[in-house]
Formats: C-alpha cells, structure tokens, sequence
C-alpha cells in the first residue's frame, strides 16, 4: 500500500512539479502573448497611420491628376490655336512668296524697259543733238533767206512801182471811159495781166492783155506789151485792130528773138476800138485768145465776141490771121473783156468758176453802177474760190459805152 | 434690333437703313470649327430672311481662327449668299485672327464685296451707310 500512497504522493508531487512547470510555461506564454498583442497593437497603430497617411497621399495625387489633365487640356486648347497659327501663318507666307516672285517678275520686267529708257534716251539725246545742230543750220539758212527775201521783196516792190506808173492813170480812164470798173488781182505781187487805154483820132483804144507767166517774168512780158502797143497805135499808127494784133505777134517775135531761140513766151489779148456817137457807139473788137462780152438789153442775154484761136509771140500757124469783128452797140450797153484768170480760178475741190457761171453773174448784175457791179463779181469769186489757192493774176474790165 | 444671340454672336438687324450688324463675342476663343459653321447658318438664314444690302461685321473680341480649310468653306457655302455686298469690319485686336479675316476676304467670293476695314465702330458706320 505504501507504494501506491507513495506513488500517489509521487505522482502528486511529480503532478505539482509539473504544474509548477505548466504555470511557469504558461505565464511565459501568457506574458509572451500580452507582448505579441502589445506588439500587434503598436503595428495596428502604425497601418492605421500609414492608411491616414496613404488617403492623405491619395486624395493629393486625385488633386494633381485632375490639375495634371486640365493643364493637359489647355495644352491641347493651345496646341490647336498653334496649329491653326501656323495654317493661317503658312498661307500668308505662301501668298508673300507669290507677291514676292510677281514683284520679282515685275522688277526685272521693270528693269528691262528702263533699260530699254535709257537706250531711247541715249538715242533721243543723239537726235536732239542732231536737231539742234540742223536747227541752227536751218536757222542761219533762214536768216539768209529772209536777208535775201527782203532783198528780193524790195526789189519786187519797187518793180510794182514801175508797173503801176505803167497803167493807164484813173483821171485818163475817167475821161475815156465814163462809167466802168477794174478788177485787177495779182497772184504775186507784180503781174502778168496789164491793161492799156489811149485815145487816137477820137477813138478809144482799149486792150485787156494776160501775158505768158505771172509774177516777175510776166511782169517783164507787160513791160515789152506796153510799150510795143504804144509803138504800134501811137508812133506807127496802125488803127486796124487786127492790124495791131498781127504786127504785135511780129513784133514780140522780133524783140524777144523767138525764130533764134524757140522762146515761146507772147501773150493773149483783146482790144477794142470804140467810136462814140450820140445815141449809139460803133466797136472794132479783135482778139487772141480772148472774148468781148456785151449785153444785148433787148432780148436780154449777154452775147460773146470770140476772138481768134492764135497768140501774140510763139510759134504760131503762119496761115492764121487776126480778124477784126464790127458791131455797133446803142448807147449804155455794157462791154466786159479780161483774162482767164477769171473763171479758171478753181474752188478747194478744184471746180473751176467757169465761163457760164461768169456770164451769168454778168448778166444778173449788168443794170448795178460800175462799183457795185464789181463787189459783187469780187463776192462770187471769194464764195467760189473759199479758201483755195489763187492760180493765175486776174483782170476784169467793165464799161459801160 | 437684335434677333440672335448666342456664347459666340449676336446678330443685329436694322430694317431702315438695311444694315445687319454681326458681332463676334470673347468666348469664340473656344469656339469649334462646327460650332463655327452652325454660327454662320443661322447668320445666313438671318440675312435671306432680312435682305440687308449692307454689313458691320464686328471682330474685335474675336479670338477664332479661321483657318484655310475653314475660309474655303465661308467661300463656297456662306458667302454665295449674302445679299449684304458693302461690309464694314471693325478689326480684330489678335493678329493671326484679323490675318484669317483678310486672307477669307481675299478668296474668290470674299473679294466679290465692297469692304474695307476700319478700328471704330463711328467711321465704319459712317463708311457703311454712304449711298452705294
């Protein structure tokens, strides 16, 4: 039995001293335990201030994200504002360009016609220097010629002196003729037409005459046709109209030595010798080359006296004569006789005046004075002639018998 | 009288002197090339409705720019049919927008109209209303 007790009480204190070792195990497990719950509870503190920390963290980084895209966005916004700059940049830069090569095609274009300027300046230069000097030469030319146009004129206008002292003078033609009236225009200023008057044996003499040119030469041919009529009425004294014409013909051949020198120069002429009665007057009209106009009062027309087809001087048919045409006029009659110059004046359009547009004015006006009757032969002439040139020296005479 | 508004224009209309006035507002500045177009039909509707024989276009608050591709289209679609021939702009302040205006004004269609420019409403106005 004792065993038993003894190894209850063995048991028993082996169980003691075992409990003794669970105790001490166990404290040490429960201090251990109250250390590792410490410990968790400091690292529960900590995650806790780390989960603080990391929403903290978070709620930043959402803050930057969205500042983050909305710079991104006024980014973008920029970028296409850019872009469009630049388009808008690019097509104004493209048009500079383009104006830029035009400006360069102009500018050389430019260039050339400057160029060209300069050339034609340099050639005009060249040619106002040359018309410069040919001015100067045409100047000095002109100086010359107006020195000896001067010369010229003076010595014209003495000639017409001369040729004036020639013609009949008024008082004589008063005397002789009575009622009458001149037209007398020379193209130039001394003439080829003269006309000549003089009184023998108490008949009138009276010659239209239009010699061969006009201006000086002309004049020349008068002087000889004066004074050989006064040789041959006056000093030979022929009477005979015809007579007078056929020895004048001699006589211009003869002075101006026409058979040597094949000068053909004379002159056409009318001549009429005129008796006066008292109630009517008695005409011996002779003509070369030239009419005797007169109005026939009765029937109311103007009636022509048609000399011969033959000159004075020149070569002339020598069977042609001169004939002699007798009429007798009652007292009043108008007579007109004078050179071609008359109605072979031309207008601008070169028409000339005409011997039937002559007679007829003639005869429109034949019962005016004398002085009328030449205004009005002088207006139709200058509406007819305008603004043309006149072509040969005229000469008109009127009388009334 | 003003018959249309929105964030980017305001359109005029002023029957007696047969004047329409277009006015492009700040906030054009973000304004889309779509919102652009729809902006210009309505205007369009607007002036065929009213016949104006002359404009203001104000662009001095402008801040859209009217690229090529953008000035092509003002051409073809917008500008055929505007009856308002005499156009007065007030110019815009930003640089690259006044240069778009231009180059759109310059285009075919644009350089059919009598414009001219100017930097107050007062001379445009006077320009504008002369007898064409």
């Amino acid at each position: 039995m004792v065993t038993i007790i003894e190894k209850y009480n063995q048991a028993s204190e082996k169980i003691k001293g075992l409990s003794k070792i669970n105790e001490v195990i166990l404290i040490k497990a429960l201090k251990e335990i109250k250390q590792k719950k410490s410990e968790s509870e400091e690292k529960n503190a900590e995650i806790l201030t780390q989960n603080e920390e990391l929403m903290q963290t978070q709620e930043k980084l959402i803050a930057q994200r969205e500042f983050i895209e909305k710079q991104h966005r006024e980014l973008e916004h920029q970028n296409k504002t850019i872009k469009a700059n630049e388009s808008v940049l690019l097509k104004a830069v493209e048009k500079l360009k383009k104006k830029e090569a035009e400006i360069k095609l102009q500018k050389a274009d430019l260039e050339e016609k400057n160029a060209e300027i300069l050339t034609q300046n340099e050639e005009l230069m060249q040619t106002q220097e040359e018309l410069m000097a040919q001015r100067e030469f045409i100047e000095k030319q002109h100086k010359e010629l107006q020195h000896q146009n001067g010369k010229v004129n003076n010595s014209i206008q003495s000639a017409l002196l001369i040729q004036q002292a020639m013609l009949p003078c008024q008082q004589e033609m008063n005397r002789l003729l009575g009622q009458y009236f001149i037209i007398y225009k020379p193209k130039d200023i001394v003439s080829g037409d003269f006309w000549w008057l003089n009184e023998v044996d108490e008949k009138i003499y009276l010659a239209s005459v239009d010699c061969t040119g006009h201006g000086v030469a002309g004049a020349f041919m008068t002087m000889i046709g004066n004074t050989l009529l006064d040789k041959i009425i006056r000093l030979k004294g022929i009477r005979s109209p015809a007579g007078i014409l056929e020895m004048l013909h001699e006589e211009v051949q003869n002075v101006l030595r026409q058979k040597e020198t094949h000068n053909n120069s004379g002159m056409d002429m009318s001549l009429v010798c005129i008796e006066r009665e008292e109630t009517y007057s008695q005409l011996t009209f002779a003509g070369a080359k030239q009419s005797l106009y007169f109005i026939y009062d009765e029937k109311g027309t103007i009636e022509e006296l048609k000399g011969d087809r033959k000159a004075i001087g020149g070569e002339q048919n020598q069977e042609k004569f001169f004939t002699n045409h007798n009429i007798q006029l009652k007292k009043g009659t108008w007579i007109y006789m004078g050179s071609d110059g008359l109605y072979d004046q031309n207008n601008p359009k070169r028409k000339r005046l005409g011997e039937k547009l002559l007679k007829e004015i003639l005869l429109r006006n034949h019962h005016f004075p004398p002085l009328k009757q030449r205004q009005l032969l002088e207006n139709a002439l200058n509406e007819h002639q305008q603004n043309a040139e006149q072509r040969d020296d005229i000469l008109w005479i009127g009388v009334k018998l | 009288m003003t018959i249309y508004k929105s964030d980017f224009l305001k359109v005029d209309i002023f029957k007696d002197l047969s004047l329409i006035k277009m006015i492009w507002l700040a906030k054009t500045k973000i304004m889309s090339f779509e919102q652009y177009q729809e902006e210009f039909l309505n205007y369009k509707n607007i002036v065929l409705e009213y016949k104006p024989e002359r404009a203001i276009v104000d662009t001095m608050q402008m801040n859209f720019r009217i690229t090529p591709d953008i000035q092509d289209w003002t051409n073809k679609l917008i500008f055929p049919f505007l009856t308002s021939r005499k156009v007065a702009f007030l110019v815009s302040f930003e640089m690259i927008v006044q240069m778009g205006i231009e180059q759109t004004m310059e285009e075919e269609e644009g350089a059919k109209f009598n414009i001219q420019y100017f930097d107050n409403y007062e001379s445009a106005e006077n320009w504008v209303l002369q007898t064409m």
